[in-house]
């Protein structure tokens, strides 16, 4: 009886098909093979493989099968190639990446819309699928062939689906599917990102050179679309873009479970950025993240040694976030800071010793108890050097050296605002 | 009556089934069949078969045999037990009727039986039953080919036979027919129906030669022209295929120049292999056009031509089924003209195979002691210094150093290199044979990685950063190899950490971002990386003067790579004082800043850039005049 059942649910995927919606008959095979529906279990799914490709060799199943293909001419070797796939999903092994690309490949008969839509489920599962196995395989391995082979095997699925997405990039580009264009670009920024390579990742940024582009996407790719760009800018210190960019991710994100949790991953990034933009968070977010108490706290006080110690402590976390080689910007903010509470000090005075700014650095950072005159002179002048400060640096004749401001207000010239390249 | 009719409807299909079979028109059976069939069998004989078996009398010696059997077992029961047989063949045999008759005065005489002893009679009569239908299924199964047609489709079928091959295929050091190869003699455009064997043989010899995919796919180009060609001249059939000459590659040209070792094996060894397959299929690969079953047999080269026989071999099959065996005389006297010219032919070819295959047999035992030599090979030469050579053939025991041996050579190199005795391009040199030894040996162990460790050190050290890149990709394949064997974390191995750190100062210095966010995902805590991310910090915040301690405190291979980027430090250093300083400066100050030994260094070192403006006596920096000075400077350039 289960057997029964279980084949009129591949009859009413194969009519799924046959009717053009790919979508649907595809997101049913996922529910069944995430065990939501109960009614495959009983299915012998190597069997069935058989009937479906005609190996099985009793005339009965055959001239079932030449009837079903007749009837669903083509789709039976797409069912079988996404049946294929399960089954090697549930083995944990690499050849997945083999059966996507069979998948891609006999769509080409198909209409466009149908193309489309099996694209669409290709761009989100190759993806996710990918890292999942290599998972699988890393919790299976018992010996060191084993992870050998699963480290070996995690290069060439990045690989290989990256081809597929160049493929398919350059068969969405003919046909002109408007919504799957950034989708694609999404995904294979995906695997860069996965791969830390963000120079290769800018380059797939599409959007440059189509304008319209991300109006005519859907919206959840337009979201995705910001937050990886904005994480592309924070690496090229473009904190003003960056920030626009995520704001609208944080924005546009539904108030859902899932995108409050997209919310969430984009806040770890925004809030730092925000602190170059003079932004800095309220109590209620810094409850939430409370690895940025301290660090926040720190830069606006200017507290170097606070500072040190929030880099310190939460040292990887911020590895993990890849926000370790922000800090040396972020150092710098602290810098700025302090020198202009010594400059609020002095009563805004326009020539100040550079005594007063050693005192302040020591009294800030009480374990690097003695920073030299000449020190101190350094971080200044690369202070007035990025023009956080609008001022110079005079020395006397007996050796004195004076920070001299040029302006009314000498940081007025806001962090985000200059260049940090130089 | 109707046990009888079921029986012979079986029969029938027991008929039919061995009609289906390929492998019983084997080459020994066509050739009995054809002349028993003339002169031994008696006609009369073949009268009186049944109805439904007379279609079939290419099978006959299979009849016979199946008669001949059965009744061999019929005897053989029968002398065992006696009554219980009897009351079979009753049941079984109708035409022992008369048989049967006889035997029942019989039964009634030993009427005394009890009734359990008829019981346990029925047991055994059932039992027998079994027995003899199990026997009759065996023999059946004997009279099956080893391998039934459709088991041909599925894949299991064919998995062993392409291990098989590819396994020969690799101790012979040729490539497998490929892809390529294989669709393209499936091609119809090429090959039609009329087109001989030889043809596809020629192409075949073709493929075989190349080595890679492009060449296949250049191969597939020429042999479309010169097929496309001879039919444009009519010269299709006519022309003679096995001595037409093979269309040269590019590659040939080059490797009759350099006569190599391996590729002279390798030609060889295929053209052995093409020889093979020749002589093996046709005797003389010239004369004969055989169709059908002779093919059969051959040991064809390559997989995909057996595929194809197959499909022949099918339709063969089907006509013959079809087709009247008295209609279908013509093609039958073909076969056997073919059969019999190979039996004339067979004498000196069959010696001439024999010969062959002897020559290839000793050819491949040869080869395979050579692999397994050099699979397992262990230098010999105890030389500590070792010129480098590339390696342009397979490597010989001879020149190779083992592994105490190249630790010695290792120690002895870093003491020359330490005492100043050897240059950095005779280190370099030894180093790139040592690790060229290590290679050939298969050797991957703590060594390699203490190899490579002080070669990327010494490259370090004098700046050479093209050969530490190599140098680094390689060692961060064996740091994740040996942990994984050895099951331990990466960092604890070898100097991980202290060649990361190292990494990060060089890339900060390159300003290469992506992988150093890679690397630091690696490592967490540790004093080395905290360092090196301290001058990172330092370089980034333009604090100088620190990075200048930094510089003095660290260790030597540090030290040398900040001084690689020593000058690019200070122009930038530089730079940024002039920009932000409006008073003059004086020389002895700025060379304190900058860890200038005396000032007499920075005034060489300026004037060498001849970048800033100084006063006449040589004493003050002049800012506002050398302020655009780094205006075109591009930092990424200035090495040295």
């Amino acid at each position: 009886m289960i057997a029964k059942k279980s084949e009129n649910i591949l009859l009413i995927i194969l009519r799924y098909f046959r009717e053009g919606k790919c979508l649907e008959a595809m997101s049913c095979l996922k529910r069944i093979f995430s065990g939501k529906e109960q009614s495959l279990l009983g299915l012998d799914i190597e069997q069935t493989l058989k009937q479906l490709r005609l190996e099985n060799d009793s005339e009965a199943c055959k001239k079932l099968n030449d009837n079903a293909r007749l009837s669903h001419p083509g789709w039976v070797d797409l069912l079988c190639n996404l049946l294929l796939y399960y089954v090697e999903r549930e083995r944990g092994s690499a050849n997945v990446i083999d059966h996507f690309e069979n998948l891609f490949k006999n769509t080409k008969w198909l209409l466009d819309e149908q193309r489309s839509q099996i694209y669409q489920f290709l761009c989100k599962q190759v993806v996710t699928e990918q890292y999942k196995i290599v998972q699988i395989m890393k919790r299976k391995a018992k010996d060191s062939e084993a992870v050998k082979r699963a480290s070996h095997a995690q290069e060439t699925l990045e690989s290989k689906s990256l081809q597929i997405f160049q493929e398919m990039g350059r068969e969405v580009n003919i046909k002109n599917m408007q919504k799957l264009k950034l989708l694609n670009a999404n995904q294979q920024m995906k695997i860069y990102f996965k791969g830390f390579k963000f120079d290769r990742a800018a380059d797939c940024d599409k959007v440059e050179k189509e304008q319209n582009l991300l109006l005519t996407s859907p919206k959840q790719d337009q979201i995705t679309y910001h937050y990886y760009k904005g994480r592309i800018l924070i690496f090229h210190s473009k904190f003003v873009d960056a920030s626009q960019h995520l704001t609208q991710v944080l924005q546009e994100c539904p108030r859902t479970q899932k995108g409050i949790s997209c919310a969430r991953q984009v806040l770890k990034y925004l809030i730092p950025i925000n602190m170059f933009m003079g932004r800095y968070p309220k109590k209620e977010l810094i409850e939430q993240f409370k690895e940025y108490d301290l660090l926040c706290t720190s830069v606006k006080q200017g507290n170097i040694a606070g500072l040190q110690e929030a880099i310190d402590k939460y040292r990887s976390i911020w590895i993990k976030r890849s926000l370790l080689i922000l800090m040396d910007q972020l150092k710098v903010l602290c810098y700025r800071n302090l020198c202009r509470k010594v400059w609020l000090i002095n009563q805004k005075v326009n020539k100040i010793h550079l005594n007063q700014f050693q005192k302040a650095f020591r009294i800030s950072h009480p374990l690097n108890s003695n920073p030299t005159i000449s020190e101190v002179c350094c971080i200044i002048a690369n202070l007035i050097y990025l023009q956080l400060i609008q001022g110079q640096i005079y020395l006397n004749n007996a050796k004195e050296i004076y920070a001299i401001t040029l302006s009314q207000d000498p940081f007025k010239n806001r962090p985000h605002e200059i260049n940090w390249q130089n | 009556m109707n046990n009888n009719k079921r029986q012979t409807i079986e029969d029938a299909m027991r008929a039919e089934k061995i009609s289906l079979n390929p492998y019983q028109q084997s080459q020994q059976s066509m050739y009995a069949n054809y002349y028993g069939y003339n002169q031994y069998v008696p006609y009369g004989y073949q009268q009186m078969m049944p109805n439904h078996y007379q279609y079939n009398q290419y099978y006959l010696q299979n009849y016979q045999m199946l008669q001949t059997q059965q009744q061999n077992n019929l005897y053989r029961n029968q002398t065992n037990i006696q009554r219980p047989q009897q009351q079979y063949i009753q049941q079984s045999n109708p035409a022992l009727n008369s048989q049967q008759k006889v035997s029942q005065p019989l039964q009634q005489v030993n009427q005394l039986q009890t009734q359990q002893q008829l019981n346990i009679q029925q047991a055994q009569d059932s039992q027998q039953k079994n027995d003899m239908n199990n026997i009759i299924e065996k023999e059946q199964n004997l009279f099956l080919p080893p391998v039934d047609v459709s088991e041909l489709d599925q894949p299991s079928r064919w998995e062993n036979e392409i291990k098989i091959y590819s396994y020969l295929y690799r101790k012979l050091n040729v490539e497998m027919p490929n892809l390529v190869s294989a669709r393209f003699c499936n091609s119809r455009e090429v090959f039609n129906e009329q087109s001989s064997i030889t043809v596809k043989q020629y192409v075949e010899r073709a493929f075989n030669k190349c080595q890679s995919d492009d060449e296949r796919n250049l191969m597939e180009q020429y042999l479309k022209a010169t097929i496309s060609e001879a039919k444009r001249k009519n010269e299709y059939s006519i022309r003679d295929w096995s001595k037409f000459p093979l269309p040269t590659l590019p590659r040939e040209n080059q490797v009759r120049n350099q006569s190599l070792q391996s590729l002279q094996i390798k030609q060889s060894t295929a053209m052995a292999l093409n020889s093979l397959g020749q002589t093996s299929k046709f005797g003389a690969p010239s004369s004969a056009q055989p169709i059908g079953p002779a093919q059969k047999i051959t040991a064809s080269t390559s997989i995909q031509n057996l595929m194809s026989l197959k499909d022949q071999l099918k339709q063969q099959q089907v006509d013959s089924i079809n087709q009247h065996h008295m209609k279908n005389k013509k093609i039958d006297y073909s076969i056997d003209l073919a059969m019999l010219q190979i039996e004339k032919l067979q004498p000196n070819a069959t010696i001439q195979i024999k010969q062959q295959q002897k020559q290839i047999k000793k050819k491949i035992e040869e080869e395979d002691q050579y692999i397994s030599t050099n699979m397992k090979i262990t230098g010999t030469c105890e030389d500590l210094e070792k010129p480098y050579y590339r390696l342009t053939g397979l490597p010989d025991p001879n020149t190779i150093r083992p592994e105490q041996i190249l630790k010695k050579a290792l120690n002895n190199i870093l003491e020359k290199w330490k005492n100043y005795q050897a240059d950095y391009n005779f280190t370099i040199e030894q180093f790139r044979s040592i690790r060229q030894d290590l290679l050939v040996q298969h050797i991957e162990n703590r060594f390699t990685i203490q190899v490579y460790e002080e070669n990327a050190r010494i490259c370090l050290e004098c700046g050479d950063f093209p050969r530490y890149e190599s140098c680094w990709t390689m060692l961060c394949d064996l740091y994740d190899m040996i942990s994984i064997s050895e099951g331990k974390d990466a960092n604890l191995i070898g100097n991980k950490v202290e060649f990361d750190s190292y990494r990060i100062v060089y890339l900060t210095m390159l300003n290469k971002q992506d992988q150093l966010v890679k690397i630091l995902h690696q490592n967490s805590d540790d004093q080395r990386i905290k360092f090196a991310l301290g001058i990172r910090e330092s370089y980034k915040c333009g604090n100088y003067v620190k990075l200048f301690k930094d510089y003095k405190e660290s260790s030597e291979t540090m030290g040398s790579i900040i001084n690689h980027f020593l000058v690019r430090i200070r122009v930038k250093a530089l730079k940024q004082i002039v920009k932000t300083y409006i008073s003059n400066i004086e020389l002895e100050y700025l060379a304190q800043l900058l860890a200038f030994q005396d000032v007499e260094q920075f005034r060489q070192f300026m004037q060498y850039f001849d970048l800033v403006r100084f006063d006449e006596t040589l004493t003050y920096l002049l800012t506002k005049q050398s302020i655009n000075a780094f205006d075109n400077i591009n930092f990424d350039k200035l090495n040295e």
